[in-house]
């Protein structure tokens, strides 16, 4: 199935408990295309750019509230297939950091904690074949994930990336 | 999907401060990774991760931990250590599963 890339070259991730709606532009979000698409999270990849040190408690998590109205998504940011033979998708997965509403991080369901100083630092991880971040619809909490910061830290610039797979 | 071992589905996870000055003691706590100390100036974190077969949620495993880690002998995989997947035994690919079935009737 085809594999994908939803990347931002410069991202500030900003901080919110969980719950609460994310700004835009300070968060990333994948949500599938339709009611039954499925998706598996493979590889999340956050590389530090900022300029002075700035510990930052990135998530990965589910969104208990969707984003509304998800602005498309411009330089530098990009969610393109890996294969250049990709074929179109009939229900396109909509990639996204920024909406009319921000999603909200669940509070319950599964999260991935990926704190690093973004200052220099990195964190990447990788799932093993059947270990993915699953997700499945467009609706919540099962069809929507989001990478965002937690309270506490000073998130800095950083790129990143989600690396993903649809059928 | 064929499995050699329950090994054989643990993901990696890195967090790098070769080049930065690293995060404070207690930072990752605070976002529920544990077991990650060491994560200040200079310093390379690598752990393996586990996915719960109940919850379908990525934990990582604290290197110090030398209790086996939670099994369900149904799923023959890794549970997390949430309360609600040690007690019942329902495995995500089922949650999935259903809630795919029901997405159809009701589309």
């Amino acid at each position: 199935m085809p594999k994908w890339s939803f990347a931002h070259e410069g991202i500030t991730l900003t901080a919110h408990a969980d719950t609460t709606a994310m700004t835009s532009g300070g968060f990333m979000a994948l949500k599938g295309g339709s009611a039954t698409q499925r998706i598996d999270v493979y590889e999340v990849y956050l590389g530090g750019l900022a300029a002075a040190s700035a510990p930052t408690p990135a998530l990965l998590g589910r969104s208990s509230t969707l984003g509304g109205t998800p602005t498309a998504i411009t330089a530098p940011g990009s969610n393109e297939a890996l294969d250049p033979a990709t074929a179109a998708l009939a229900a396109p997965q909509v990639a996204y950091f920024a909406a009319s509403t921000g999603p909200q991080r669940s509070t319950t369901l599964a999260k991935l904690a990926l704190g690093f100083n973004a200052f220099g630092g990195l964190v990447r991880w990788v799932a093993a074949p059947g270990g993915e971040f699953k997700m499945l619809g467009n609706t919540a909490s099962l069809g929507e994930i989001n990478i965002g910061a937690f309270t506490g830290g000073t998130p800095g610039l950083m790129n990143a990336h989600i690396h993903y797979e649809t059928y | 999907m064929a499995r050699h071992s329950l090994r054989s589905r643990e993901g990696y996870l890195l967090i790098d401060h070769s080049a930065s000055p690293g995060l404070e003691p207690g930072f990752m706590e605070r976002i529920g990774l544990y077991g990650a100390a060491g994560l200040g100036e200079g310093r390379r974190f690598e752990t393996a991760t586990l996915t719960c077969c109940h919850c379908g949620g990525v934990v990582p495993i604290n290197p110090m931990r030398s209790r086996p880690l939670p099994y369900c002998a149904k799923c023959d995989d890794y549970v997390c250590n949430m309360p609600r997947c040690h007690k019942y035994c329902t495995p995500f690919q089922k949650v999935l599963d259903q809630a795919e079935k029901k997405g159809i009737h009701h589309a």
